[in-house]
This record gives C-alpha cells, structure tokens and sequence, in this order.
C-alpha cells in the first residue's frame, strides 16, 4: 500500500532527506516548501500531512488551523521549540502528533506509519492474528483453519493479547486482568498458562513471545 | 528656580503691593475724613458765632482769632476725626491751648475786632501729624476785607466760579521768621448765605512739623505687617524646604547604594509618605534588578556550560567522520561501530542541548510548573520512538508497554517528555550490547507508574544513594558519567520533584537499574485537554 504523504518544510536539506527516507520506505510524497502555498491546498488529497510550524508564507499553527476546518486527515507537527505552549498549541489546533528536532529519520518513518495503521478499537467478533483466528463471541479458537480446545482462561489470555497484536502487555496486568481473581494470581501462574497457550497452538505459539522486562505480546505476522 | 528663592519672591510681589496699597487706601480714607472734619470745623465755627464775627468786623475777621491766653470766648463744635489719627482741630484735648473742641459749642462770639486776632503759630501741638486750623472769609467776589487774608488759589476759585460749593487742595506756606516751609489741606466753600463779606470761607489745616517720623506714621502699621506676613511665612516654610532637600540628598544616598539604604523618612506627614513611597519603589527597583542579575548569571553560566559540554561530543563525532571519509576515500568499507558511535554521539549532543535548556528552566525559574493535560501513552512512545535508532545500532532490545487505556496526566510537556526521555536515553546508552531495556506505563489505583528498567551493570548501594542526592545544580556536565548516569538522571529527579511526583532509582529484579515514576493522573473528563 502506497500512501500519499504531504510534507510541508522550508529547509531544503531537511525536506530533502525526509522526502527521501519516506519514499524508502515505500510512502508517497510530495513537498512543499512554503506555508502560503500550503494554506490554500485541499488537506483530504493525503492520508498523512507532515508539517514544519516555522514557515515562509504563513505559520504553520495557521495552516494546521486551516486544514482541521476542512478535514480530519492526521496531522505530525514538526517543531524546533522545546516551548512547551508551541506543542500545545498545535495540539489544542488538532495535530495528531508532534516531533522534537532533531530526530532519526527511521523514528519519524515509524511515527508515520503508526498513524497509518491506528487500529481502530471496535470490539470486533472475530479478531484474526496471523495465523490465528479468535470467534469472541463463540469463544472459539482457530490455527489456520482448525479449532483449537482452549481453557477459559487460556482463552482470554489470548484473547487480551489479540486485542492489541504486536504490543507488548505487561505480566501485573495480565495477572489482574485476565487471571480469575479467586485464586492466587501470581506472575509464575502466568507464565504457565503461557507456556501452556503457546503448547496449544502448535506452530503458530511462535508468534507468543515474551518480552523482555514487561510481559508477553502476539506477533501478528506470520512465524515460520 | 529654588524654592526659597520662588518662596522670596512670592513674598516680595504680594506684600509689596498689599502694603502700597494698605497705605493708598489708607490714607484716601484719612484725607477724606481730614477734608470733611476741615468743612465740618468751618461751618460750625462760622454758623456759631464766626458769621457775626465776620460780617462786624470783615477786615480783621480771621479764625481763630487773635486774643491772649486762657481768653475762650469764642468756641465751637470740634470736627470729627473718624481714623483718629490726625489731631482734632483744637488741638490735643479740649483743654489745649488752641482748642475749642469740647467746649460746649454755641457759646456766643462776643469778643470782636482786635481782640479777636492771635498770631498764628502760637502754642503749636507736639507730635506727629499735629495741626493748626484757620478760616479766612471773603465776600463772593472772592476777596477779602482783611488784608491778611492770603489769596484765593486760582484752581479752587475758578471751581467755585463754576457753581461749586465746595473745592479742596493742598497748599504750602513759605518759610518765615525762620520757620521752614509749611502745608496743608485747604478748602473753600461757600456758605449758606450768599452774599455780605463771608460768603465764602477759605478753611485751612496746617499741618505742624512731626517729630517722629511722618514716613513712619503712615507706612509703619502696614508695614509692620506686612514684614510680619513675610516672617511667619518664612518660619513655617523654610523647615519644609530643608526637609525637601533632606529627601533629595537621601534619595540620591539611596540610589548609589543600588537601593539598599533606605531614604530615611521621619514624622508622619506628606513628605514622610513620600519618603516611604521612595523606599518602597526602591525595594522593588532592588528586587527586580536582583531577579535580573539571577537571570542574567544563570544564563551566563548557562551558555558557557552548553559551549563547553557541547565542545567534546562535537569534537569526537567530527573525529568519527573524519575517520569515516578516510575509509570512504580509500574505498575500504565505513567500520560499523564507528558510524554508530558518531550517531551516539549526534544523538547525545541534541540531548544534552534538551537538558542543558531543561536546568536552565529549572534553575532561572522561579515560575511554577506550567501545566498541559496530556496523554501519557503518547509521551512514552515518543520518548521510546526518540531513542530507537540509537538502541538498535547498539544491539540493544528496546521495548515499551501501554495498558488498553488512555493515561492523562498533568505536567509541563517538555520537561516531563525530558525526564523520561532520559531515564530511556540512559538505560540504551549505558546498558549492556545485546542487553535490554523495557519501558512500562501501569496504572495503580489512581496513580500512574512509568517504569524505566535495564539489564545493564547497574549501581552498587553507594552509587544508588549518590544518585538519588545528586543534583544538577552541583552538577558539571561533563562530571556525570561515573556511573554511567548523571545530568540527565539529576533533571528527571528535579523534574519530578517539582511536580510532586515521585521518582526512585533502585536496582532491579532482573539486574541493572530500575527508575520508577509515580504521580496522580488526571481526573477523567476534568482539565483542558491539549494532548492526542
């Protein structure tokens, strides 16, 4: 998927190698250069705006004021100022995010293709994680096609890790959240039940990893 | 202009003229009671005997008339003398040798012819402003039977001509036998008959010389007071004029001593007030300039610890790049681990700037913490995102976790990003290659946790307690790395602390360094919130 991205900053090298490192990393995208100019374009022609708030032409704070009339296209601020009113401003105006300079070039791609893929958090009937297919409602689970006997527990181990595919949870919170709270929940019950889950689920238990200094998370990409 | 000198001169242009004019007014009202006691005198004197006398015998008739001492034949009412300054027409009292006043008016004028001569300047009065009266008659032709009678002066006259009853003026006696000079007020009028040799009455007041002086007599009273006005004035004025340069020297004492000694203000009147409004506005000039110069120093000692700091790192990245080129330029493959560490390096300098400006907040502003509402989960991505370009050259496993939820929290954005920015930027920079470094967002009740954990070298007990005492302030920049931690970890504990939230440095579970921040999260719902 090729996604259009705006990028409005005045510094030429700056703007140079931003264009460059997001076109690597297979994203669309125009520059401008100028905050007039900017001022006056249909915000919705994008699925991401990157905007510097030191422009010629116009303030970026004004521009950004512009486009959130019109649309609600996400919008990264980039900013110089450590002011903190400046970042707070531009986010009472409606940016989605900001970014400090300097920054990588690879943090701001990340940051880019984060807002992207914001999942959105409906609570879906079915959730699909790779190679592993969640019925919530059926309190079902499938490993490429084929139903898998979980526990209750078991199951909203999985469950909870599904919701969020690819973020890493936190032990405390799986042990209050997702353990029966009746008996005595403790990290080292956890970890059985992991052990037990990942057992379950055969080839695709890869993509339940344990990470480090936090807890548990489920890939959602395929691991062979 | 001074102000006694304006006070002088204030002075000298009212009384001045107050007193000339006192003494104008004063002596038009005496003149006019003169004259009028003088026509009085006149009428009285020829309407109560002085007619008969006159017209039997109008070639001797002169008054007074001629006659010895103790002979009171003749008298007549006194004129008024409304000021009481001048004598009345008979003299010093009704018994004095030329005075008829009070002898009981209408007594018949029966002494005539030369009996009734005196010698004029006989049995002058002493004192000043002293006067002899005399009345000569003439017939309405204007001239008189008497011989003696001096002549009519041609002014009055021609009034008299013109139907006047009355015309005054001054005259003046030529010295005689010795005598200097004389004058005095004249007037003639005529009478109530018209014709027979009295018709017409020349009234003179001689005035006797003073023995005191005349100038005193008439200017003295005004005078006096005026000199009085003058006195006073300048008794009451010239302590208030004293006191006015008092303040302005203790003003000027006060401002070269950059407002440290007070003006000095005593009593309790205006001028006090004023002195005390001086000391105020001068504790707040002294204040203010105070405030500046603690700015101005901590901004000084700012730019110089940011060259100085700022002078290594840039001094090793120009060493990796120099490096770099020479590998380029001889075509042999860039070393890795050089590229990477001038990327550390590149990194660190944009983070020392960050913490540089953090301190300088910290320590210049008195301010409180300038407050945002903002989204914790947002914040550590960022902090997390700032630091993973850097991880990953270092071979460094960086992780974050966020619960499901939002968590809001109140804080200034960037000092607060600042903080945990470097509580991660420590963990990656001094963690072990290959090690990890885990960064946590829980909730507790209704408090947030942001955990911050390392499986590096981590600190001995000693270190950790230095670490937690340590401060920013004592802090050179570049002395901060004997344990792998410093300026940024002594921002984060300031930071935290000024916001009341709480910030530990312990050991953890898994080895290397836990730092855990503790604070209140925003109310649900509450607050301006200004951050995604």
């Amino acid at each position: 998927m090729s996604a259009r991205i705006l990028l409005v900053e005045d510094d030429e090298k700056l703007g140079r190698q931003i264009v460059e490192h997001l076109t690597e990393a297979g994203l669309e995208a125009s520059w401008l250069r100028d905050g007039g100019t900017a001022l006056g374009l249909a915000p919705q022609n994008w699925a991401l705006l990157i905007l510097d708030l030191m422009l010629p032409g116009a303030h970026g704070l004004d521009v950004l004021k512009r486009w959130r009339s019109q649309c609600d296209v996400p919008v990264l601020v980039l900013s110089a100022k450590q002011d903190a009113s400046v970042k707070v401003r531009a986010l009472e105006l409606g940016a989605d995010d900001y970014m400090t300079k300097p920054f990588w070039p690879e943090e701001l791609v990340a940051r880019v293709q984060a807002r992207l893929r914001r999942p959105v958090l409906a609570r879906a009937d079915r959730v699909e994680c790779g190679a592993i297919a969640l019925d919530v409602a059926a309190r079902r689970v499938f490993v490429g096609g084929a139903e898998v006997e979980l526990t209750k527990v078991e199951f909203e181990l999985l469950q909870a890790l599904a919701m969020r595919p690819g973020a890493a949870i936190a032990r405390s919170w799986l042990v209050q959240n997702v353990l029966p709270p009746e008996r005595d929940g403790t990290e080292r019950t956890l970890d059985v039940h992991v052990s037990r889950l990942r057992k379950k689920l055969g080839t695709a238990g890869a993509q339940l990893t344990t990470v480090w200094g936090i807890g548990y998370k489920l890939k959602s990409e395929d691991v062979a | 202009m001074r102000l006694a000198t304006r006070l002088a001169l204030t002075l000298l242009v009212t009384a001045l003229p107050l007193t000339v004019g006192l003494v104008f007014l004063r002596e038009r009202a005496a003149r006019s009671a003169e004259l009028d006691a003088l026509v009085d005198y006149a009428r009285g004197r020829m309407e109560s005997g002085g007619r008969e006398a006159c017209e039997d015998a109008p070639e001797i008739f002169q008054d007074p008339p001629f006659r010895l001492p103790g002979d009171r034949r003749f008298g007549g009412p006194a004129p008024r003398d409304p000021l009481g300054l001048g004598r009345g027409p008979g003299g010093p009292g009704p018994d004095g040798p030329n005075a008829p006043a009070g002898a009981g008016g209408a007594r018949p004028l029966r002494g005539r012819g030369p009996d009734f001569q005196q010698p004029p300047g006989r049995a002058e009065p002493a004192g000043p402003a002293a006067a002899r009266f005399e009345l000569w008659a003439y017939n309405p032709d204007f001239r008189s039977d008497n011989p003696a009678a001096p002549a009519l002066e041609p002014a009055l006259r021609a009034a008299l001509e013109r139907g006047a009853v009355l015309a005054s003026g001054t005259f003046e006696l030529p010295g005689r036998n010795g005598l200097p000079p004389r004058g005095g007020l004249q007037a003639v009028l005529r009478m109530a008959w018209t014709d027979g040799p009295c018709a017409i009455v020349l009234a003179r007041r001689i005035d006797l010389p003073a023995e005191g002086s005349l100038l005193l007599a008439r200017f003295g009273l005004p005078a006096l007071l005026a000199t009085l006005l003058v006195l006073v004035t300048l008794f009451a004025f010239l302590p208030f004029v004293r006191r006015v340069r008092a303040l302005t020297a203790g003003v000027r004492r006060s401002a070269a001593s950059g407002y440290v000694d007070p003006v000095g203000a005593s009593g309790s009147d205006e001028l006090t007030e004023l002195g005390r409004a001086f000391d105020t506005a001068g504790a707040q000039v002294r204040e203010q300039i105070e405030r500046l110069e603690r700015r101005e120093r901590s901004l000084r000692a700012f730019v110089e610890n940011t060259t100085h700091d700022v002078m290594l790192p840039l001094t090793v990245l120009q060493g990796h790049l120099v490096a770099l080129e020479r590998r380029a330029a001889a075509n042999e493959v860039p070393d890795p681990s050089r590229v990477r560490e001038a990327q550390e390096e590149a990194h660190y300098l944009g983070a020392l700037l960050e913490n540089l400006g953090a301190a300088a907040r910290l320590e210049a502003d008195e301010l409180p913490i300038e407050r945002h509402r903002m989204s914790l989960n947002r914040l550590i991505e960022r902090a997390v995102g700032r630091q993973t370009t850097i991880a990953r050259g270092k071979g460094v496993e960086l992780v974050h976790a966020l619960p499901g939820e939002e968590v809001e929290v109140e804080a200034d954005v960037t000092l607060f990003e600042r903080a945990v920015s470097n509580l991660v930027h420590n963990a990656v920079r001094y963690g072990r290659e290959g090690g990890h470094v885990a960064v946590v967002l829980e909730v507790e009740g209704d408090e947030f946790v942001v955990r911050v954990l390392d499986d590096g070298p981590g600190v001995s007990d000693e270190e950790l307690a230095r670490l937690h005492e340590r401060s920013y302030r004592t802090e050179s920049a570049r002395r901060r790395h004997p344990t792998g931690t410093g300026l940024g970890l002594s921002i984060a504990k300031e930071v935290c602390e000024r916001h009341g939230f709480g910030f530990q440095l312990r050991r953890a579970e898994v080895g290397g360094l836990e730092a855990i921040l503790r604070g209140p999260r925003a109310k649900p719902g509450g607050g301006n919130r200004s951050t995604a």
